[in-house]
Parts: structure tokens; C-alpha cells; sequence
């Protein structure tokens, strides 16, 4: 079968530097796969490629038979692709339901309504879609003032409501503790399961990934070093040089 | 609106009426003057207030309206009601022409944005200044009088109000609608908005042609109401005096405008009675509202109409 | 021991919003204290009320080497040799990082044991900066932004040194690395506060800890005396 995700020859520099070279790798749709490597490896410029907040020099994405390398944010979104953010981004001066009425318009395509009310806009839907990451009585009030955890629930919510295939989530467990990360971890496994989602994602936390991925690419100067199921990555001795270090190496 | 906003504003409206109908001429005047100043304003909220575009190019749109509607009446001989209704539309056009332009520049530099807008409205100013032959330049466009009915000072004056309450309720429908929730998220977070699929200058553009037929509105009704226009309000400090209105009002909330444009009037009449720097005044005014009360004065009051009541809320919950 | 750093009870407020509630805490000299609490509990506020960020009122007091620096400029609290590295990665995005670094160049106030904090041992300390030296910082990515506000945070020299949250967003072998070079810095007389969820990374280098909850801080005690105590574990942690 065709994968979800095709990327060929990936590159992309700033100004004499180059973040990320030549990168080439599939994704088959339904697959969990996590992106890892040093600060500075090209994770975060991959994203903004796949995402379409940058454009590449050279090379092609393709996604569900569509190129789409130099597509505009908003119609990559319209497409498909969903992602959040390592500093979570979100509409703070909104309330909760709304950050996810808006994004359900968006996703209708209904926002240039000028006479509609915006009030009662796909309430049912967005009320089920915030029960579902966990923040059922948190309708109200500016989300600027939920806490950090919630809002990163909320951004995956807004992600929802755009119906994507595939999700790019950016340091998902970012600045939470443990039990924290245990509980966004199995929210994101319960929401891929739920609706067949294909997941790329990037993480610092060893533990999230090693439950959440399938598969694992190690990216290191803005290249692909090693691709592999976890166990395998996290053996690597150069993956370990470059990346873990002597904790995470051994299989618990 | 909820019912009981629904409730005050048509009892608003009506006393308004009231005060047209009945009132000395001198109040006739000023209420007219008032409502035009009012639409102005809101006219431009939705810009500042909900888009979160700071304009001081406002009074291009105004001017755009007021010359057209003033030009087809006087020497294209058009009826009176054909002239007001074209106003408006030309002021959205020259609105969609500017607006497509700075949009896709600037939509996310405020401080281009404000300057663009300026300079458009400066453009405007000169254009109307210097095409003699057609405007009149400096010695203006007289003999705009509001024919048949509308002649009565009084029977203007309601016929401003209709057009004023319309229109504010039309731009509070805006501003509650699908796209006036877009317009704040875009103003919000502008990278997730176009993350969630928003076209950021597409929906920054209908803002703007919005809020520049609601100006040409305004501008159409004041040139029928004064009966003579220059090129005065084109200029920049036209485009201040809304600008000021919802800075001193408070832009996040909607009647904040309207109480700028009460508080710029008073300090204007008030202060004007002993000194002739009633202008030194409104710009203290606006140098203290902006440095110690961003939300603006009616902002301030709301914020203490809360306070009161969560501490009334407190005193009687149960310890 | 000395007690560099002390907090009695300390009411903050962001606003209206009362956020520190009582707070009593202190750093002796050379100790390495760490505030633990979950996200919102008032770590970062902590901190920042330390450096004079955050209004204080009523009766509590903040005290430095014997001064009361109760509602001091931060740059004053700054100039007496406290240093802190924010969780959100503050730097000069438009300058290098070589001149960001600079830019937090600071002479050690008085005569320390330890060796002074100079460019080329910061860089020994992270060895990706080295080679980023002449990049924007704002074209950083996030990790490297960490790493830089931290090494320029030690080019002050400070004798307390702040971390909110210093782990976060770095891959595990400089994790490790910057373990190594605190508890270095430890036993040179460096004193540290600490705030970090990353808990094997804080082992290594902490003397004690408060856990805070809701502003207030609900335990106190040394590693050992927390960890045999599991009610605060599970009722405030729940690591």
C-alpha cells in the first residue's frame, strides 16, 4: 500500500547553514513514529517543512498522492496534517470552547460568516472533542489561565478538530513531570487508536517515547543516522554517543 | 445580545427619538452629531477592537463616502437618496483597493500596518486638495441638503438614528459571528490561527472593507447633515478622533467607543468654554488612559463593576 | 552553616491573584536545594520573587547575605551576585551567541574558592555552543537556546545560582553532562535553587528539597528524609 507520507531529498539551510540535508523517509499510514537526536539535529525545522511553516530548498513531500512542499500552513491544514507546538500555541485569550468552535469553523470552512453567531457554533462537537482530552468541565474562562498540562490538552483538542490523518505533535510531554507525561502519553495513544491517526512526533522523554512509538528515526547535523524499532535504537552505541548517554541504554 | 441588553437599547433608542422629536435644536444638532461620531468609532472597533489592526488611516474611507455622495448629488444632479446609498459602497471599494494592498505587506507588523494606513489617508487628503476641478479643493463642496422630508433638522436626525442603531447592530452580528471569532483568534495567536487553517490576510482584508463601509456610512450621513464638506476630513487628525475614541473608550469591549466619543465631546465643550487648548486636554487624556489603562476608561469600569461583584459574591458565600 | 538566602513567609501576588501563600524557605552557603511541585504550583514564582519579580506584600521578608532585599529593582538583586536562569530561555535573539554569552560576562564579587566562569569554560561546558558561537541566538533551536541562557547565566558568576527548570528540552547526554558539571560546581561552593521535574538529573546534585503545592510549601527535608517519607511522595509528587 501507498504510504501516508513521502519525503525525498529534504534539504533546507539558513543562510550557509544547513539545518536539514537531504532527508528522505515514509510513513505508512497508522504508523507511530518517533524523531530523536541532539539539540540542534534539524527536528524542529523537519516540522516546520512537513507543516509548511517553511519552505525547503530542494526536495519533495509528498502526502496521500499530493505534493505539497511549499503549500501555505492553512492549506496543509485543510489537508490533513495537524501539529502542535514545543511552547504550546493556543488561543489564550479565548476560552477553551471556543479555541475549539474556532478551529471547527476553520475546518468547515465556515469563517467568513459575517451574520452567523459564533456562540452556539458546532457546540456539541467541540464539547465532546475537550471530554475527550480530559477537559469535560472546563468549557469557560480565558485559557491563558488553565494550567500548563490542560493547555496542552486543549492544543491537542484544537488538533482534533481540524479531522487530520496524520499529526505532528512537538515535544508533547514538554516541562511536566512524570505522572503528568503518563497521562498525556496514554491520551495520545488512546486518540490515535480511536481514530486511526498516524503519528509523527518528537521527544526529549525516553520514557513517552518508548511507549507511544513504533518505529524510531535518529536525526543528528540534519541527517537521518538510524531509522529502527526502539529496542534496536536505543542499543545503538552511536546513537548513544551522540544522543542517550549511558542511562537510557539499557532495556529496562 | 441578551434580553436585557435587547431591552436597553430599545429603550435607548426610543428616548433618543424622543429627544429628536422634541427637544430644543441646539440638542437636535448635537445628538446627530454625536450618532455620526459614534458609527465612526465603531466603524473602526472592529479594526482595533476585534482585529487588533491599529489604523489612523480611517478618515480616507469617511472622506471617500462623504465626496462621492456629495459630488453625484451636486454635479451629477443624482436624487438625494441614490447619492447616500453609493457613498458607502465607494468607501468599501477604495477600502478592498487599499486593503489588499497593505493587508498583504503587513498583517503581521503592526507598526508598517498604522503607517500604510496613514499614508493612504494622506493620499486621499491630497488628492481631494489638489484635484480642484473636481472637488473644489480647499473652498469645499456646499448645497448637500437633505431633500423632501429629510430637509427637517429633526426628521434627520431620526433618520440618522435608524441608520446608526442598524448599523451598530449590525456590527455587533459581525462581531459575534464566525468570522468575528476568526478575526480574534487571528488577532490572538496569529500563527495557530492560520494553524488551524485560517487565511490570516483574507479575513484581515473583509474586515477591513467592512470597516470601511460602516466609515463611508458615517461619512455619507455627515455630509448631508453639515451641508458642506472640505477636505479637512481627509486628513490625519480626522482619523485621530475615532482612533482617540476607542483608545480613551477601551477597544476590548463594545460600548467602549461610544463612551470615548462622550468623553472626547465633553472635554472638548467643557474645556473649550475656558481655554481654547481643549486639545492639550484630550491629549493628556489619551497619554494617561494609554500608559496607566490599556483596557480604556470604560474598560476600567467594568473591571470595577466586577470587582464589586465577586467581593459581594465572596461576602456571602459561606466561610 | 551559613544561611545565604532566606524567605519568611512571603505573600506574592500576580495582580489580584495571590499566589504564594506563607512561603518560608533558605539556601545555605554551598547547599543545592530543589523545589519540586507539579506544573502551576509556584516554583517558577518562587524564583521570581527571589529576583524581585513579583510583587510581595504584609510582613514577609526576603534576605540575601544578611541584607534585606525585600522589594529591591531586580537589577540591584542581580548586581549582588544572584543569578537566574528562567524557565522560558530570555536571550538577545538578534545577537551571536558568542555576544550573548559576553553580554553575561561579570567579574565574581569577592574573593571565592572557586574558579571564576569564564567563555572558554563555559563552552568546555557545552560543547555544541562552541560551535554555534557566531549564529543568531534567536536561530537556535530550543535545547540550544537552554544550554546558552544557562552557560550565560555562569558567565555572571553568581553565588547563587537560580535554575527554573534547566533539564527541560535537553537530549539526555547533555542532561548528563550538565549533572556532572553542577554537582561540580557544588562542591566548589557554588549554592543553587533548583527547580526540576526531572528527578534522576536533581538526585545527583541536591542536598535538600521543599515540595510546594497551590504556593504553599507542603514538606520539607532532606532527599533521604522525603524519600522515606511516601505520603509526600504520592499526596504532592506522585513521581
Amino acid at each position: 500500500m501507498e504510504p501516508l507520507l513521502t519525503v525525498e531529498g529534504l534539504s533546507r539551510e539558513f543562510g550557509g547553514f544547513v539545518a536539514v540535508d537531504d532527508i528522505s523517509f515514509a510513513l505508512r499510514a497508522g504508523e507511530r513514529r518517533a524523531l530523536i537526536g541532539p539539540n540542534g539535529a534539524g527536528k524542529s525545522t523537519l516540522f516546520n517543512l512537513l507543516s509548511g511553516r517553511l519552505r525547503p530548498n530542494s526536495g519533495s513531500i509528498r502526502y496521500e498522492d499530493r505534493e505539497i512542499q511549499g503549500c501555505s500552513a492553512a492549506e496543509i491544514c485543510r489537508l490533513g496534517i495537524a501539529r502542535t507546538f514545543q511552547i504550546t500555541s493556543i488561543f489564550s485569550q479565548l476560552s477553551p470552547i471556543e479555541n475549539v468552535q474556532i478551529a471547527l469553523i476553520a475546518h468547515r470552512q465556515q469563517s467568513f460568516r459575517i451574520l452567523r453567531s459564533s456562540r452556539r457554533a458546532y457546540l456539541d462537537e467541540a464539547a465532546e472533542l475537550l471530554a475527550h482530552v480530559g477537559l469535560a468541565d472546563k468549557h469557560g474562562g480565558r485559557c491563558g489561565l488553565l494550567s500548563y498540562g490542560d493547555q496542552k490538552r486543549l492544543e491537542l483538542a484544537i488538533t482534533l478538530a481540524m479531522r487530520p490523518r496524520l499529526l505532528l505533535l512537538d515535544e508533547p510531554t514538554a516541562g511536566m513531570e512524570a505522572q503528568s507525561r503518563r497521562d498525556i502519553v496514554a491520551l495520545i495513544r488512546r486518540l490515535c487508536d480511536e481514530r486511526a491517526l498516524t503519528l509523527l512526533f518528537c521527544e526529549h522523554d525516553m520514557e513517552s517515547v518508548f511507549s507511544i512509538a513504533e518505529t524510531v528515526t535518529v536525526l543528528h547535523q540534519g541527517r537521518i543516522v538510524l531509522e529502527g524499532p526502539p529496542d534496536v535504537v536505543r542499543a545503538d552505541e552511536m546513537v548513544r554517543s551522540i544522543y542517550l548517554g549511558t542511562q537510557h541504554g539499557a532495556a529496562s | 445580545m441578551n434580553v436585557a441588553g435587547t431591552v436597553s437599547a430599545t429603550i435607548l433608542v426610543v428616548a433618543l427619538a424622543l429627544v429628536a422629536l422634541i427637544a430644543p435644536f441646539q440638542y437636535v444638532f448635537l445628538e446627530s452629531e454625536l450618532l455620526i461620531a459614534i458609527l465612526y468609532a465603531m466603524s473602526l472597533n472592529l479594526l482595533m477592537g476585534v482585529g487588533g489592526m491599529l489604523s489612523l488611516g480611517h478618515s480616507a474611507y469617511y472622506a471617500i463616502a462623504a465626496y462621492a455622495s456629495s459630488l453625484l448629488l451636486t454635479r451629477l444632479g443624482w436624487p438625494m437618496g441614490w447619492a447616500m446609498v453609493a457613498g458607502p459602497p465607494l468607501a468599501a471599494a477604495g477600502a478592498l483597493l487599499f486593503g489588499a494592498f497593505i493587508v498583504r505587506i503587513s498583517h503581521r507588523e503592526h507598526a508598517y500596518f498604522l503607517m500604510l494606513t496613514l499614508a493612504f489617508s494622506q493620499l486621499i487628503f491630497m488628492l481631494i486638495y489638489k484635484w480642484y476641478s473636481v472637488t473644489r479643493g480647499d473652498d469645499g463642496i456646499s448645497g448637500i441638503d437633505a431633500g423632501g422630508v429629510l430637509a427637517s433638522p429633526r426628521y434627520y436626525c431620526l433618520f440618522t438614528l435608524a441608520v446608526v442603531a442598524l448599523s451598530m447592530a449590525a456590527l455587533h452580528r459581525i462581531q459575534i459571528s464566525h468570522f468575528g471569532l476568526a478575526l480574534q483568534a487571528i488577532r490572538d495567536n496569529p500563527e495557530r490561527a492560520s494553524f488551524v487553517g485560517l487565511s490570516t490576510r483574507y479575513h484581515q482584508l473583509l474586515a477591513f472593507v467592512i470597516a470601511g463601509f460602516f466609515a463611508g456610512v458615517s461619512g455619507t450621513l455627515y455630509a448631508f447633515f453639515a451641508g458642506t464638506i472640505s477636505p479637512q476630513i481627509a486628513d490625519w487628525s480626522a482619523s485621530a478622533r475615532p482612533f482617540l475614541s476607542n483608545v480613551i473608550g477601551g477597544v476590548q469591549s463594545f460600548w467602549g467607543p461610544v463612551f470615548g466619543v462622550f468623553v472626547l465631546e465633553t472635554i472638548e465643550s467643557q474645556v473649550g468654554r475656558f481655554t481654547e487648548h481643549s486639545l492639550l486636554a484630550t491629549g493628556i487624556l489619551a497619554l494617561v488612559v494609554g500608559i496607566y489603562l490599556p483596557q480604556g476608561i470604560f474598560g476600567l469600569l467594568q473591571a470595577l463593576w466586577q470587582r464589586r461583584r465577586t467581593i459581594a459574591a465572596r461576602r456571602s458565600k459561606p466561610v | 552553616m551559613t544561611e545565604l538566602l532566606a524567605l519568611e513567609s512571603i505573600d506574592a501576588y500576580y495582580g489580584m491573584s495571590h499566589v504564594l501563600h506563607g512561603v518560608s524557605l533558605s539556601v545555605g552557603a554551598g547547599e543545592v536545594v530543589l523545589l519540586l511541585g507539579r506544573n502551576g504550583a509556584g516554583k517558577s514564582t518562587i524564583m521570581r520573587t527571589i529576583m524581585g519579580l513579583v510583587a510581595t506584600r504584609g510582613v514577609g521578608r526576603v534576605s540575601y547575605a544578611g541584607r534585606d532585599i525585600t522589594g529591591w529593582a531586580p537589577h540591584a538583586i542581580a548586581r549582588l551576585g544572584i543569578g537566574l536562569v528562567p524557565e522560558d530561555r530570555r536571550m538577545f535573539a538578534k545577537l551571536t551567541v558568542r555576544d550573548n554569552l559576553e553580554l553575561g560576562r561579570k567579574e565574581a564579587p569577592v574573593a571565592v574558592k572557586r574558579e571564576r566562569w569564564d567563555l572558554q569554560r563555559v563552552l568546555a561546558l557545552f560543547p555544541a555552543l562552541a560551535d554555534l558561537q557566531t549564529r543568531r541566538a534567536g536561530t537556535l533551536s530550543g535545547g540550544q537556546q537552554q544550554m546558552l541562557t544557562i552557560a550565560r547565566a555562569l558567565m555572571g558568576n553568581p553565588q547563587l545560582l537560580m535554575l527554573d527548570e534547566p533539564a527541560e528540552g535537553l537530549a539526555p547526554i547533555v542532561v548528563e553532562a550538565l549533572a556532572h558539571q553542577l554537582a561540580l560546581l557544588r562542591t566548589q561552593g557554588l549554592s543553587m535553587l533548583v527547580s526540576e521535574q526531572n528527578l534522576s538529573f536533581s538526585r545527583a546534585i541536591a542536598d535538600r528539597a521543599y515540595v510546594i503545592e497551590t504556593g504553599c510549601v507542603r514538606y520539607q527535608g532532606t532527599l533521604t528524609e522525603l524519600d522515606a517519607n511516601p505520603q509526600a511522595w504520592t499526596r504532592y509528587i506522585s513521581f
